[in-house]
């Protein structure tokens, strides 16, 4: 069979798998567009709520504790954001490029994930460090503490967060391995 | 009252803005919805995994509609977001349980008497064919089928019309080895 006759012949079986896209393939997609705006969304809501709570917290209180607390949160949302910011500098690109100059960006955006990781797993642990710092000379001044149930139950919540970011830092890793392969490969 | 006609005239805009996109969008959708099907088969055999990847495609043609300048064609710009999207796929997600015994598959069934082509035998069997040649040639070999020039395919890919000739030539010895007699 000549060259021409086998494309031909290949090319026609290969059309034969043309099946439509499944119907409401849209309405899904103006679903998942919206769930992307509540999520963009949902994340400013949360940095407001945090940013503007302990903002009002140390305008009403006026007590020493409550502008330190403010202040410590103003400067860690600060610092998180700003380190985002530089962070994803160069992996803001449309998604209609041509594959290899996706997947330098595609590269780009994962190692600035584990980076990202790596920064998370610092601020948690000045987070801890202030908040314990902050809890001990609050109730230092406002007898009685809470029991030792409720310091257990408060603990729990940076465990969590530090098995969120190791999870995800491994998975991003793996993801990682699996890109650098593919990439080595279409070079 | 300048000010507000100003504004219905922006916010009137838009929705003619949103309607000429949503128009659009369905027309690609329409005119290219058959060739997503085949390249998101030629990623992912597993039929769930698949209309993932094809929501996933979608979700970034819809995305990336707005952007587009017409710095190239509306059939390379949706052959180049499949395409990434199917990669993207590729590296996130787990090899399913004999995705690899795939290839030897093919290579075993070629010689028995099923392999006695019919168009549907040779259509089943190209496709996994295709799933098992190396990313670097599936991903020439893919456009190869649907039509494109190799000029387009360089286009899609990031890479040059020579490089897409040899590519597309080695693609095409694996593919005559794995298929053997069917062709």
């Amino acid at each position: 069979m000549s060259d021409a006759r086998e494309l031909d012949v290949l090319q026609a079986a290969w059309h034969q798998n043309g099946e439509p896209v499944p119907a409401g393939l849209q309405k899904l997609v103006g679903r998942q567009t919206l769930f992307l705006r509540l999520g963009a969304a949902a994340e400013i809501l949360v940095s407001v709520t945090f940013l503007g709570g302990s903002f009002w917290l140390a305008v009403t209180q006026r007590e020493p504790e409550f502008v330190a607390l403010a202040a410590g949160i103003w400067i860690v949302t600060l610092a998180a954001a700003i380190y985002s910011f530089q962070n994803r500098t160069g992996t803001w690109r449309p998604a209609a490029l041509d594959t290899r100059a996706f997947l330098e960006l595609s590269l780009r955006r994962c190692r600035a994930s584990l980076r990202a990781v790596t920064f998370g797993l610092y601020l948690l642990l000045v987070e801890v460090v202030l908040l314990a710092g902050w809890h001990a000379w609050y109730w230092a001044g406002h007898p009685p503490a809470p029991g030792m149930a409720v310091w257990l139950t408060a603990s729990c919540l940076p465990a969590v967060f530090l098995i969120a970011l190791l999870l995800f830092r491994s998975r991003k890793r793996r993801e990682l391995t699996r890109l650098e392969a593919l990439h080595r490969e279409l070079n | 009252m300048g000010t507000i006609a100003n504004i219905e005239a922006l916010a009137e805009g838009a929705a003619v803005d949103r309607r000429a996109l949503e128009e659009q969008y369905e027309r690609l959708l329409r005119a290219n919805g058959a060739s997503i099907m085949r390249l998101a088969a030629a990623y992912e055999p597993n039929p769930s995994n698949r209309d993932d990847l094809v929501q996933e495609i979608a979700l970034a043609l819809w995305k990336a509609l707005p952007h587009f300048r017409g710095e190239c064609s509306e059939r390379t710009l949706v052959f180049r977001i499949a395409h990434n999207r199917a990669l993207t796929h590729l590296w996130r997600r787990k090899r399913a349980p004999g995705e690899l015994e795939e290839a030897a598959e093919i290579a075993d069934s070629r010689s028995t008497p099923e392999s006695q082509a019919s168009a549907g035998q040779l259509r089943e069997r190209l496709m996994r064919a295709i799933r098992a040649l190396p990313v670097a040639h599936r991903e020439v070999m893919v456009l190869v089928l649907e039509g494109l020039s190799h000029g387009e395919i360089g286009e899609v890919l990031g890479i040059s019309e020579g490089n897409v000739a040899v590519r597309a030539n080695r693609a095409r010895k694996q593919l005559r080895s794995l298929l053997g007699e069917l062709l």
